[in-house]
């Protein structure tokens, strides 16, 4: 290293000499320009292209459109930071004002004052004061990276291996085979979540549960003739959105679902069993069925538990607007 | 930052630069190119899959194995006066592919579009004589074909926003989207006995238009903003599926017949609806510490969509005289907040959410409930209102930590319900939790939270003999929803940064359900779940970095049941009037693990790989009572209402591993070629198809194990 600056220094004395820079040692010295925002000189004398790349990636960001004169210099988010500049030493200088990075010693709410300066009025932004992530902590800096043009939070690709870096329980049931298309990149958690504040619970981005699934899924919507309560209520009763082994994202399979909530009179109770351990040819009474016996017939459990479960019957799980005068239209069966 | 600032690298190139007056160029150039957002690149895809496997395609697109070619395009540019043009789209050419594009003045106005398909492929292969599948009408063939079900989205979006002032902001948004397709759905063909399920796919041909539009003014110490959100959805597939195969009649026979339609043909479809929201919202810092936020929305939904006319198979009762439902319902949202830095330290935090969820929609006779007692029943209009208030308080701690404690408050009350339920539900949550969040080798947090939730009494009392006219075993159980429940929950996270390039995550949760039955613990009675997670990240230097991380979690379920007949009188004196009860232990393991790598070779060729494995282990427990007050059960022929082969549930498991490895290689500073490799194996191990046949001979075939080799390459540039 030594050895480096050595020639280095003696590049410049080269380089000096050659421009005739000797003979000029009496001229005014020419101020350091800036390179990206205006007034970044102050910090781009030193983090320039050669000693940290990144930093002037800034410049290919929103926050680098200097002809926007609401775009901020460094020192609008890092601070004054005039024991950084004017240090010194030899030794590493002391930190600027504000650091975003994991360790950095600047109190959350304070980075975050230095992002919500601008972008407090923007519209989603408003209830950040409040939300779960504000009260818990989470720095804007945890999930942003302002200094890239691809910030990952931002592309809905890769969005949720940052939501992922807290969210342990839903990574691992986005790969259950029933999930939403997360994984392939075809959804983002912010299509249902807002992560700065909202009005709905979970940070949803619509008053409710139910009004933001409607977004996607708005044939549930209703009103209709026969309504079944906990759909009316809340979609997350019975689904889990980030995923299930079971069919339709259910928390669990029929019956067992069902009968979390349906009482066990007449055959609302009955045990599972599934056609690889029931004598389809015989009875309940062992017998010899008088007709060839349907495998899901109602002399065993194999119609409530295989295939949709008790879905297979009550077809219309979500509401039936069927008008018909028919008790199996009150029961969702068409 | 270098550690001898007197060699400032810019005066050193700056030096340099006056030495080799070349090398100032190219540095300028470097510069610029390090600054400027502005690309222009295209890049062409061609991957060969080896065998286009269901759970693979689920949501992937490709459904043809072989080569598969798609184009992929970004256009940026900025202009000095801060005009951004944008274009981009990805995957072009196949069923996932969607197109961007945005012209932007920054600061003052945008416009944009997107595009967007979403396909989803079954995750089986359907073997099935049923034909018209995709109409409202299905029939039954003679031939056996397989047949894919998918649905596809596909969604244009138009976007624009102006600053009308400094302050002063309007955003709309348009959204149309159509959905297309055919999706499992089911009947049944009820005949002599027999309870045969039906092939019935659903079919799926929808049109959902979104429009939003708010205009919002924002200053440092208030905004005020309004706004309209229109939802409107139509179903074209049309109001019923008409099966015209199901039942017969007579032993002997099988259950599906062409020509003669299952008893619940037509199924109704869902019909079309609408719904109009209007929002007005505001905040307002009273002090640098201190700032209030209220919103009040009000959306007015409507379903007035006609009903399938009246017809031998949809006999309308004889009272009712409607076309349409005549569905209206109103819902009143109200959302206020208060935070407030009171102190340096203390800071406070109190919010209510308040919901009215009022269906207006008309009640009328709509039929005549023959089976249970012939009762005439209306529709069932169902309301609710939602309390949601919650009250914190943080009190920041020496040393960088912060103790929180919460209280939060939920509260339903329900109208129009079905009298089986509550009127009335209230949670109340009480919460703490420690944290420590400055810069150090170590944060962390954790959090214990207790919930107790309880409500008004209910509607009915357990039917404990069989009057003639409800059943043994009504109202025995609290839907879930509306039990007594007491909740506890555990999470701690750690983040330790022992040295700069490696970081690490330990995560713990845990929580518990415990469920208060109504009679007999029938129902749900207790839920636990548990998880542990392990992460680690290493920055070996500025070209290569490593992850890796592991998940295990357990999620157990107990609920109990009562095995009975139809009007049984569970006393155990015939097998018709034996009931059993039973209770299921639902435990699902799941183990993750994930790894990945990116680094640079050289300056021209940089890799990158990731590993994928996860295993969900599903276990069905189930247990019949030896004894209860209502049997004495005699499991075997002649002596027991259980039904033959019912209790034994094989485990589910579904296993997933996928490799992923990428080398990109630059011929050029502007031409590259990626090569990509996937191998992804599936496997699923789950009673849910096997040896199921339709009554009308439709299987349903999932592959145990599927394996998908992708290969890819793709040229890219940058011009």
């Amino acid at each position: 290293m030594r050895k480096i600056r050595s020639l280095l220094a003696v590049l410049a004395c080269i380089g000096s000499v050659c421009s005739g820079a000797v003979f000029a040692a009496d001229a005014p010295k020419e101020a350091p320009k800036d390179i990206v925002l205006a007034g970044d000189a102050k910090c781009t004398s030193c983090h320039d292209e050669a000693d940290a790349p990144g930093v002037l990636h800034i410049g290919k960001t929103k926050h680098g459109t200097r002809a926007d004169g609401r775009t901020p210099t460094c020192t609008d988010c890092h601070g004054d930071s005039d024991k950084h500049v004017t240090y010194k030493g030899s030794d590493k200088p002391p930190k600027p004002d504000r650091t975003f990075d994991k360790q950095s010693a600047t109190p959350v709410a304070e980075r975050n004052a230095a992002c919500l300066s601008c972008h407090q009025t923007d519209p989603k932004r408003h209830l950040w004061a409040g939300s779960t992530h504000e009260r818990r902590d989470v720095a804007c800096s945890s999930c942003h990276d302002t200094h890239t043009a691809d910030d990952k939070v931002r592309d809905k690709r890769t969005q949720a291996e940052v939501c992922f870096a807290c969210h342990k329980e839903q990574r691992a049931q986005v790969n259950r085979p029933s999930h939403h298309p997360i994984p392939e990149g075809k959804m983002a958690c912010s299509d249902c979540h807002n992560p700065h504040g909202t009005t709905g619970p979970k940070l949803l981005v619509k008053d409710s549960t139910n009004a933001t699934c409607y977004t996607c899924h708005a044939e549930k919507r209703g009103p209709f003739v026969h309504n079944h309560a906990p759909v009316t209520e809340d979609c997350a009763n019975c689904h889990n959105p980030h995923g299930t082994v079971a069919d339709a994202m259910l928390k669990t399979r029929p019956p067992f679902l069902c009968q979390q909530c349906h009482d066990p009179a007449n055959h609302l109770g009955t045990i599972p069993g599934v056609a690889a351990n029931t004598d389809l040819s015989r009875t309940v009474n062992g017998l010899a069925t008088g007709s060839p016996a349907v495998q899901n017939n109602g002399l065993n459990s194999v119609g409530v538990t295989q295939a949709r479960g008790c879905l297979n019957c009550h077809t219309e799980i979500h509401g039936s607007n069927s008008p018909a005068n028919a008790s199996k239209a009150l029961r969702f069966w068409r | 930052m270098h550690n001898n600032r007197v060699f400032k690298r810019t005066v050193l190139a700056l030096a340099v630069s006056m030495a080799f007056p070349v090398s100032s160029a190219i540095a300028q150039e470097d510069v610029a190119e390090l600054i400027s957002p502005n690309v222009a690149e295209a890049g062409v895809k061609l991957q060969y899959l080896d065998d286009v496997n269901p759970l693979y395609r689920q949501y992937n697109g490709i459904n043809d194995d072989g080569v598969n070619a798609s184009a992929d395009v970004k256009i940026i540019q900025r202009s000095d006066a801060g005009r951004w043009l944008r274009i981009e789209g990805r995957d072009l050419g196949l069923r996932t592919q969607e197109f961007g594009a945005s012209l932007e003045q920054q600061g003052d106005w945008k416009v944009g579009i997107d595009y967007n398909q979403i396909p989803r492929f079954a995750p089986f292969v359907v073997f099935t004589p049923v034909t018209g599948i995709g109409h409202d009408t299905l029939n039954l063939g003679t031939r056996i074909d397989d047949k894919d079900l998918k649905t596809e989205r596909t969604a244009t979006s138009l976007t624009a926003t102006k600053f009308i002032s400094k302050n002063l902001q309007a955003n709309v948004t348009f959204k149309n989207e159509d959905k297309k397709g055919e999706r499992l759905f089911g009947s049944n063909g009820n005949v002599g006995g027999f309870l045969g399920q039906l092939f019935t796919p659903e079919p799926i041909d929808s049109n959902h238009k979104q429009i939003e539009a708010s205009i919002d003014y924002a200053t440092e110490k208030f905004y005020v903003s309004g706004g309209y959100y229109g939802s409107f959805f139509e179903n074209k597939a049309g109001k019923g599926l008409f099966v015209n195969y199901g039942t017969t009649g007579g032993a002997g026979n099988p259950v599906a017949v062409q020509g003669s339609p299952t008893q619940m043909s037509p199924l109704s479809l869902a019909p079309d609806n609408q719904a109009h929201q209007f929002h007005i919202a505001g905040g307002y810092n009273w002090s640098r510490d201190t700032r209030a936020n209220l919103k009040i929305s009000k959306t007015f939904a409507t379903q007035d969509d006609s009903f399938l006319p009246n017809s031998a198979r949809v006999p309308y009762y004889a009272g009712m005289k409607r076309s349409d439902l005549g569905g209206k319902v109103d819902t009143t949202n109200v959302f206020g907040s208060l935070t407030s830095r009171v102190t340096d330290k203390l800071n406070l935090l109190a919010s209510w959410a308040y919901e009215d969820r009022d269906d207006r929609t008309p009640q009328v006779d709509y039929l005549v409930d023959v089976g249970h007692g012939g009762a005439i029943l209306q529709n069932n209009p169902e309301s609710q209102k939602t309390h949601r208030g919650k009250f914190e308080a943080s009190y920041r701690l020496p040393r960088g930590f912060n103790l929180t404690a919460g209280y939060d408050y939920d509260f339903k009350k329900y109208e129009g319900m079905d009298e089986l339920f509550r009127d009335e539900i209230t949670e109340n949550t009480y919460r703490v939790d420690v944290r420590k969040s400055l810069g150090d080798t170590v944060n962390g947090s954790l959090m214990f939270a207790h919930s107790e939730r309880d409500g008004s009494s209910w509607g009915t009392t357990p039917n404990l003999v069989n009057d003639g006219t409800h059943a043994v075993g009504l109202h025995w159980t609290a839907p879930t929803q509306f039990s007594d429940r007491e909740r506890d929950k555990l999470k701690l996270m750690v983040d330790w940064m022992p040295i700069d390039p490696l970081s690490v995550q330990f995560a713990y949760e845990y929580a518990l359900d415990d469920y208060k039955t109504r009679i007999f613990d029938m129902g749900l009675n207790e839920g636990r779940s548990e998880l542990f997670s392990l992460d680690a990240s290493y920055r070996f230097n500025d070209r290569w970095k490593a992850n890796m991380w592991y998940s295990h979690s357990t999620n157990d379920i107990e609920q109990n049941s009562l095995n009975s007949t139809f009007g049984s009188l569970c006393n155990g004196t015939s097998v018709r009037n034996t009931c059993v009860p039973w209770g299921a232990d639902l435990e699902l393991s799941s183990n993750a693990f994930g790894a990945g790598f990116d680094g640079q070779i050289s300056s021209k060729l940089s890799v990158g790989g990731q590993y994928l494995y996860s295993r969900d282990v599903n276990k069905y427990d189930i247990s019949y009572a030896d004894e209860g007050a209502f049997a004495s059960p005699r499991v075997g022929p002649g002596f027991s209402s259980i039904r033959q082969g019912a209790g034994i549930l094989p485990d589910t498991e579904y296993t997933l591993n996928t490799l992923r490895l990428f080398a990109k290689y630059a011929v050029t500073k502007a031409t590259a070629i990626r090569l990509d490799y996937v191998w992804d194996r599936r496997e699923l191990d789950d009673y849910t198809w096997s040896s199921w046949t339709y009554s009308d001979g439709t299987k349903v075939l999932v592959n145990p194990d599927q394996i998908t080799r992708v290969i890819a390459v793709t040229l890219s540039h940058a011009f």
